[in-house]
């Protein structure tokens, strides 16, 4: 999963060595524009919706994961 | 007569005074032409003409009179961007309404508090925030509310689609007898204010109609135009939605920021509104895409080649530049940006690449705008020139404005009305001057308000509050520390100066840790622009006036 995530992340906005606790705007400085375009490949690639309200609650790449977990969405 | 003096269309905008006369008018004159459109989550496009959309407008305003709506009456709209938005906004005007343009951004609470401070009597909202708003039913604080979009599951809450539905069938006997007025309140946006508390501005529908009209006298835009900006800010609501329709052109709308540059490619657009933000991700999407294809140096090459050939005044043909503008913009050619700063070598490389970047600048207590370039009258850097029916003046250096499309006032706040309207006159706040041309330059803010790149502004003193509340802070200032090299490319940072007897004993890391904790509890109610992103801790008290207030400044 956090491979999955990586290749998103660097897709969308070039950045790499993330790790699961990498906040996206205290460590990548990512704005709310990179955040949305990254939760937007998320979905894309889930074929599923995240709400806006609930990107809030998304910091780092384990918010992510546990919420896409919690989805039932999991990747080998 | 509105004539062009500085886009040379040969183009006159048509007068309305206020929103009846406005809707009736474009549904007369642009009938069958596409006036809205958007694409869904399967990137199918929708679109509504201006005749639709006034016979929709028409058959809601009908609907709600007969359901009582009186004239005067506040109704609040909450929702995402959407074509029902738009619908409920143009029928509550048109009926002598205020609509109040609730920030969907905001927190649970927060969104509550502008409602009811408000005095809103009827609520239009989208799903997402009916469960925010039933405590609000339920303690009889709000009659009733009308849902976009989805089906309505509660007896004191209506869908869109049946009382357009019921009005449709309805006449012209059915329409309100009262017409609006150009002095009665057509808008009530909610502004970041340097109090605590959101500021309510209250917008006539005379100033709206003078300002998207002006608008026109500047920027000449094209047949098709996108905008993702929010409906529930003056500039997205005024300068993109309003000025559109005024001028019969074909607006894109996009409703979330999640698919803002998918729909742009899709609607094959030739003119955009927006704020830096998406214009500088547009920008980093084509560096981004020319290093993963190994043409960055070229891409650079090409860039400094053009410029060189742009100083000589020759034509500068580059096949890569084409290609590159292709693939990262498609056929837009214009793009008008306001809300912040916009970084001159952004600019620049847009401008080489055959898109005319026009920056301007408002503020929604002028309904919001005060100046912009125009096609043919364009100062890099500037703020372009002020709107003609304006009267500006520099007061030690800040841009005070005067004219008809400046607020009526704060609602229901006199005090803070009679301190920013004097003899007429509003002070911005920002500091600038005016060239020999009369283009207005900005160079910082008097007031403490911090600017992101998005156009969002955020009151330190609100986040203080916050933070205040936590036992540990004895004293607090948030600020924008420099993020980069703008003013307005900025971190949220909270410094602290913790309370002496309640750190004692404990080490410098178990303070800061501590602090992190409770600073992330209340980040998690507030929206991502919002959160404190830093946090400073101090060893020493703040300097203070001798009032005792905190010298912002000076620490």
């Amino acid at each position: 999963m956090l491979q999955l995530i990586q290749d998103i992340i660097y897709n969308v906005t070039g950045k790499r060595n993330i790790t699961y606790e990498t906040d996206f705007v205290q460590d990548l400085a990512l704005n709310s524009f990179d955040v949305m375009n990254i939760i937007s490949a998320f979905e894309d690639h889930f074929d599923t919706t995240i709400p806006t309200r609930e990107v809030w609650h998304l910091h780092q790449v384990k918010d992510v994961i546990d919420y896409l977990a919690q989805k039932g969405f999991t990747h080998p | 007569m509105n004539t062009l003096p500085y886009n040379k269309a040969d183009y006159t905008a048509p007068v309305y005074n206020t929103f009846r006369e406005f809707t009736d008018g474009i549904g007369r004159e642009y009938g069958d032409r596409p006036a809205l459109s958007w694409f869904t989550r399967r990137q199918e496009e929708k679109t509504l003409t201006y005749l639709e959309l006034i016979q929709q407008v028409t058959a809601l305003r009908r609907s709600l009179y007969r359901r009582g709506l009186n004239q005067g009456a506040h109704v609040a709209i909450l929702s995402e961007n959407n074509a029902g938005w738009i619908i409920a906004f143009l029928a509550v005007t048109s009926c002598g309404c205020p609509a109040v343009c609730v920030d969907t951004e905001q927190s649970d609470e927060s969104i509550r508090d502008m409602i009811l401070r408000s005095d809103s009597q009827l609520l239009f909202l989208t799903p997402t925030y009916l469960s925010i708003c039933m405590p609000l039913l339920d303690a009889g604080q709000l009659s009733r509310v009308v849902l976009i979009g989805g089906l309505a599951s509660d007896e004191r809450v209506e869908s869109l689609d049946s009382l357009y539905e019921q009005g449709m069938v309805l006449n012209e006997q059915d329409e309100p007898p009262f017409q609006p007025t150009g002095d009665q309140t057509a808008e009530i946006v909610f502004t970041s204010g340097t109090t605590s508390q959101s500021k309510m501005v209250m917008l006539s529908q005379q100033a709206v109609m003078q300002n998207i009209r002006e608008e026109c006298q500047h920027i000449y835009f094209h047949r098709r135009m996108f905008s993702s900006l929010p409906f529930y800010h003056a500039y997205g609501l005024n300068c993109a939605v309003l000025n559109a329709l005024l001028r019969g052109i074909h607006l894109y709308i996009n409703g979330n920021l999640k698919t803002a540059m998918r729909d742009l490619h899709l609607a094959k657009v030739d003119s955009m509104l927006t704020v830096p933000l998406m214009i500088e991700a547009l920008h980093n999407q084509m560096w981004l895409s020319a290093e993963k294809a190994g043409k960055a140096d070229a891409l650079r090459h090409a860039f400094k080649t053009a410029s060189l050939y742009r100083k000589l005044h020759l034509p500068a043909k580059s096949k890569l530049l084409d290609q590159v503008r292709e693939e990262i913009v498609g056929s837009l050619h214009l793009v008008a940006s306001g809300g912040a700063h916009l970084s001159r070598e952004i600019a620049q490389e847009f401008e080489l690449l055959g898109i005319q970047v026009l920056q301007g600048y408002g503020i929604t207590e002028c309904a919001p705008l005060i100046s912009v370039n125009c096609n043919y009258a364009n100062k890099m850097g500037s703020v372009g020139l002020p709107m003609p029916s304006l009267e500006l003046r520099l007061v030690d250096g800040e841009v005070c404005v005067r004219g008809p499309s400046v607020m009526q006032g704060y609602y229901k706040d006199p005090e803070q009305t009679a301190e920013a309207l004097k003899d007429g006159w509003f002070s911005t706040g920002d500091l600038g001057y005016q060239d020999k041309d009369g283009f207005l330059y900005l160079t910082g803010r008097k007031k403490n308000l911090i600017v992101f790149k998005n156009g969002k502004k955020v009151s330190p003193e609100r986040l203080e509050e916050l933070i205040s509340a936590i036992p540990m802070v004895k004293e607090v200032v948030v600020s924008g520390t420099a993020n980069g090299a703008f003013a307005d490319d900025v971190k949220l940072t909270a410094s602290i100066y913790p309370d002496p007897q309640r750190i004692e004993g404990l080490s410098s890391y178990e303070i800061l840790e501590h602090l992190q904790q409770e600073i992330d509890k209340i980040n998690q109610s507030l929206p991502t622009y919002q959160q404190i992103q830093l946090v400073n801790i101090r060893e020493k008290e703040f300097n203070k006036t001798a009032t005792k207030k905190i010298k912002r400044y000076a620490n």
